[in-house]
């Protein structure tokens, strides 16, 4: 040891004349939490949704039903607009193919 | 030892004595980090605080010195990222000796201070201190030569004032 190294520990050891509060009462510490935290428990309810909805959700329509299904809406109300009964009977025909159509594509 | 296993158990007398065991330890190394006594004796409490809470993670894989001061550490360097509180109240009045000593400390940098006290004033070695502060013998050794050559010069400056004194 050096003698810069013994009158720096002089020099520092002054320290240990500090006066020292009582000591506190402390209280007692905060148990960590055995559990996951809320944050944790919530995602994973979320997940166990998500694949719930995934699970049992009807799968959504295809393309081709959609657009059956929007033809036939469409021609609906267009049919109850029309007066012309031969009209009409011509396209009430064409919904009710329309109608088999998507019962088809919903059977495959 | 077994006040550890009684204190890890929830023995709140076996409690108290750990904490009555090492408060003044953690203290003066807290005074010597923040220079202050409030402040230290915030600083000291929740490092005391942490340790009881942290007890169960301790293995033993380093003395309990060394992990309570690593702790405080830790605490430390995260007070100063947070914005200075007001000043509470006026620091009591000190022995010289704790005057000198703080000011020695005052103008290094937080890792060299807490290198130092572990070194001069705790008498720890170097490999203890590493592990304390997480770093390797050799960055130790580089603040402790750090150190000297900063304190050198302050204690070169008290020693020919002191001569001056003496030839007047």
């Amino acid at each position: 040891m050096s003698d810069l190294d013994d009158r720096i520990r002089g020099a520092l050891g002054g320290l240990r004349e500090a006066a020292v509060p009582s000591v506190p009462k402390l209280g007692t510490p905060r148990a960590e939490p055995k559990t996951a935290p809320p944050v944790l428990l919530a995602a994973a309810a979320m997940l166990v949704l998500l694949a719930g909805a995934l699970t049992f959700m009807p799968a959504r329509p295809s393309a081709t039903e959609a657009a059956l299904g929007g033809r036939i809406r469409a021609l609906e109300t267009r049919i109850t607009r029309i007066e012309h009964e031969e009209l009409r009977s011509l396209l009430n025909r064409e919904l009710a193919l329309l109608r088999r159509e998507l019962e088809l594509s919903q059977v495959k | 030892m077994d006040d550890l296993e009684a204190v890890r158990r929830g023995d709140p007398e076996a409690r108290e004595r750990w904490v009555a065991a090492w408060w003044p330890h953690v203290y003066r190394m807290a005074l010597a980090m923040t220079g202050r006594e409030p402040d230290a004796e915030d600083l000291a409490q929740e490092t005391m605080m942490a340790g009881l809470a942290a007890l169960e993670r301790f293995r033993g894989e380093s003395s309990e010195s060394t992990w309570l001061y690593s702790i405080l550490l830790r605490k430390h360097l995260s007070r100063l990222r947070r914005p200075a509180p007001p000043v509470r109240h006026p620091a009591p009045m000190r022995e010289p000796e704790v005057d000198e000593a703080l000011a020695l400390l005052a103008d290094l940098p937080p890792a060299q201070k807490i290198t130092a006290t572990l070194f001069y004033v705790e008498d720890l070695p170097v490999q203890d201190i590493a592990r304390a502060l997480g770093v390797t013998g050799a960055t130790v050794k580089w603040r402790l030569f750090r150190v000297r050559q900063r304190l050198k010069r302050k204690l070169g400056g008290d020693r020919s004032r002191i001569v001056c004194k003496e030839l007047l």
